[in-house]
């Protein structure tokens, strides 16, 4: 099998891209990656956000809420179909989980929830995810197939 | 008045500050490593988070930080950060076995790191405290051994409202007659109502 193609997508940003390629990101403890796969078309796209809610900035990959509708329509001007849509989602680990009082307020768990309204209210199934945890992750979006590969330092391997 | 505003003068205050923290750092971990230790003249740079990666330049992606909490007249956090090679090399000198892998290091081992981010956090904490005129006393920290730009990043959105910028002290530690040195980067990560204080005391200068 040859090597796919890799694209690095940049905290707080969104890369779409086809068959060849594989969507690849890191640095994810708090942050969330949203992976939206096409698998008719073998068309992918990822976001890598890192708060919930955009208070109104231009950056509007940065956030969960603009971040995942900026994304599903990249998918959709690269005529992937709504309904054909499925999402995988990665990350909102709580780093410092002994120093926080209130785990709920957690940028990381906040990010999980909102991310999950989104999806939502747009309507696209959510197949699987690895949230949570105390970790970092690095993650690796195969577009030939829709696989998620997960690394992380202290929890080993995964594919979801 | 913002951290990136921060001028020449102000930044060499920091700096002598820093230095004179380090210098006790040092003997410190002279007497506790039983090793002589001699520390470079610190830097301190002043970055956006996203150029993390390049302005730490850390050999691997893994890093151990020590978070601690500080208190008194300003309140916030600091982040102590070790190349995860480095931090291995502590504790094989603190145990006095050599460390290969992460699984390898136990309790003793995690304990030993923690009493080295805390020398390494009080002493710069109480030199810059002197500097401002600011009470400032840290907390225990605790560990995370992780990639690092997590750590980093997380720690930012977490304990922050947005703060963009880094403040970073930037030290080298040497055992002296070997080639092993320490490179020890010390995030001040101040709470955002602590911010102007810590600025206001820097303007007074």
């Amino acid at each position: 099998m040859r090597k796919a193609n890799e694209i690095t997508v940049e905290t707080g940003n969104i890369k779409v891209s086809n068959d060849s390629a594989a969507l690849i990101t890191g640095a994810l403890g708090s942050c969330v990656a949203i992976t939206l796969y096409d698998r008719k078309q073998k068309l992918g796209g990822m976001v890598h956000y890192i708060l919930p809610l955009n208070p109104g900035g231009k950056k509007k990959a940065k956030y969960a809420d603009t971040g995942i509708m900026l994304l599903l329509e990249k998918m959709m001007e690269c005529n992937a179909k709504k309904k054909d849509i499925e999402a995988k989602m990665v990350g909102g680990a709580i780093m410092f989980e002994e120093f926080m009082d209130d785990i709920e307020s957690s940028i990381g768990k906040r990010n999980i929830k909102k991310g999950k309204e989104v999806l939502k209210d747009l309507g696209i199934k959510l197949v699987s995810q690895d949230t949570g945890g105390n970790y970092g992750r690095l993650v690796r979006f195969q577009l030939s197939d829709g696989k998620v590969y997960i690394n992380s330092y202290k929890a080993g391997a995964k594919i979801i | 008045m913002k951290i990136q505003d921060l001028k020449d003068l102000q930044l060499d205050g920091i700096k002598e500050a820093a230095n004179i923290g380090g210098g006790h750092a040092a003997t410190a971990l002279s007497q506790m490593l039983n090793k002589q230790v001699e520390v470079k003249v610190p830097e301190i740079e002043i970055f956006p988070i996203e150029k993390t990666s390049e302005i730490l330049n850390l050999k691997g992606s893994i890093a151990v930080a020590a978070l601690t909490k500080f208190f008194g007249d300003a309140t916030g956090r600091n982040l102590v950060v070790l190349d995860d090679k480095d931090a291995k090399l502590l504790v094989g000198i603190l145990l006095d076995k050599e460390i290969s892998d992460y699984s390898e290091i136990d309790e003793m081992g995690i304990s030993s790191i923690k009493e080295v981010a805390n020398i390494l956090c009080s002493s710069y904490l109480s030199a810059i405290s002197e500097f401002l005129g600011l009470m400032l006393l840290p907390s225990v920290p605790i560990i995370v051994w992780d990639d690092f730009r997590s750590i980093i990043s997380s720690a930012y959105l977490e304990f922050t409202a947005g703060e963009e910028f880094v403040f970073c002290v930037k030290s080298i530690f040497h055992f002296k007659n070997t080639d092993s040195h320490l490179e020890t980067f010390l995030l001040l990560i101040p709470d955002s109502e602590s911010l102007s204080n810590i600025l206001k005391a820097m303007n007074l200068l």
